[in-house]
């Protein structure tokens, strides 16, 4: 992307808060209307890649993401492990609650991270460029 | 030109086969775990939205294996990429 | 009712994704395949697969493959010029030549990067990175490819037909370890 135009970089740049408040909106209201975290983490990714549009030579920090994924998916699996499978946990409203928010959340940031990577290494360390 | 014609005859075969399988088959599926859901979904968790209850409570393996998936497939990548440099 | 009309619409946006010419307006008819099913899902009653394949189908999947073609074209031509005194007149005549041969194969919808170079031509295929290694001396002109490149082929025709006045050699080198990773 060379020739990049002035007017996507511009719109794009005006359009980041709104996507990021959509994705956040799709992630932490998932349990009351359709949504959830996989999708709302994609809506979190494409404004990574639509970053790439605008600015291609800015690098990313990959190896943040990469740790970040691996640690969120440790908490993916340990957070039903120890609310969902103990018959000693807490099953209240508030609690059943929160576990739906914080899962939503931990899946969307996930995601978010699992899909930049996927672009950035194919945009940046793949083909002849 | 041979090639094509017997490509286009196989795929109008394949396509009359699935449409003569769908109109025997009742689109609805068995009732009984779908209607037990609905009713107890909202006693049982608490939540508004039965897809919601349904991926993050009753089959909760899945979304895990998903994320578990999605994740094998970022390392595949990360190893089968052209530049070797691990940064 | 409603429903038939846009799984129609789908059928003919598959046919027409599959039958075009140029690959970026497959992928672009590939989106709108994606929304148009993504809106089916809806018709359905499923708002939360409607919401993944828009986002995915149709955002993220359109920017990768068109980042993805974008890096697939750019096609590298390397140019030659060891003689260097004795070059005033050629490098006039190669200057319209390899002006037509980018032409040519912009035409082809691919990006041709003319990079010059000092360094004699047989360092040039043994460790560069090139599509088109171009190289000349006083009658003839040189061109060195990669074997399997079908690109190659195209040129090919295209030299004979405007240039066959020319003495011109096309070399197919195998493929080194350098030239691909």
């Amino acid at each position: 992307m060379t020739d990049r135009s002035e007017i996507i970089s511009r719109m794009t740049g005006l359009l980041y808060p709104f996507i990021l408040l959509f994705g956040f909106y799709i992630i932490l209201n998932g349990h009351a209307s359709p949504g959830g975290g996989f999708q709302g983490g994609a809506v979190l990714a494409s404004v990574f890649i639509t970053r790439y549009l605008v600015e291609p030579d800015r690098c990313i920090r990959l190896k943040t993401l990469k740790t970040a994924e691996k640690t969120l998916f440790v908490c993916i699996i340990l957070y039903p492990a120890f609310f969902l499978f103990s018959t000693t946990a807490n099953h209240s409203e508030l609690m059943n609650l929160t576990y739906l928010v914080a899962m939503n959340f931990l899946i969307g940031l996930k995601v978010c991270s699992g899909f930049t990577i996927i672009f950035f290494r194919f945009a940046f360390y793949e083909g002849g460029i | 030109m041979k090639r094509r014609i017997l490509t286009m005859l196989f795929s109008m075969a394949l396509a009359g086969l699935v449409l003569f399988i769908n109109f025997d088959a009742n689109l609805v599926a068995n009732p009984l775990i779908a209607d037990f859901y609905l009713e107890n979904f909202n006693a049982d968790t608490h939540t508004q939205n039965a897809v919601a209850a349904i991926y993050l409570n009753y089959r909760v393996f899945d979304s895990i294996f998903e994320t578990l998936i999605l994740l094998v497939s970022v390392s595949a990548v990360i190893n089968f990429s052209w530049r070797r440099t691990d940064d | 009712m409603t429903e038939n009309i846009f799984l129609i619409t789908l059928v003919v946006l598959a046919i027409v994704a599959l039958n075009t010419k140029k690959l970026r307006r497959a992928v672009v008819y590939l989106g709108a395949f994606s929304l148009v099913s993504s809106f089916v899902y809806l018709l359905y009653g499923a708002p939360d697969v409607a919401i993944a394949e828009a986002i995915i189908g149709s955002t993220i999947t359109t920017v990768l493959y068109l980042v993805a073609l974008r890096k697939y074209q750019v096609f590298s031509i390397y140019y030659a010029n060891s003689v260097g005194d004795q070059t005033s007149r050629y490098l006039n005549d190669n200057s319209t030549f390899l002006n037509n041969l980018e032409a040519f194969l912009i035409q082809r919808e691919m990006e041709p990067q003319l990079i010059y170079s000092g360094a004699p031509i047989e360092t040039i295929v043994d460790q560069e990175k090139f599509d088109l290694a171009i190289h000349h001396t006083d009658q003839d002109i040189w061109i060195y490819g990669c074997a399997e490149d079908y690109q190659l082929d195209a040129v090919e025709e295209y030299l004979l037909t405007n240039y066959g006045d020319l003495n011109i050699h096309l070399i197919r080198c195998a493929e080194g370890e350098d030239n691909e990773a």
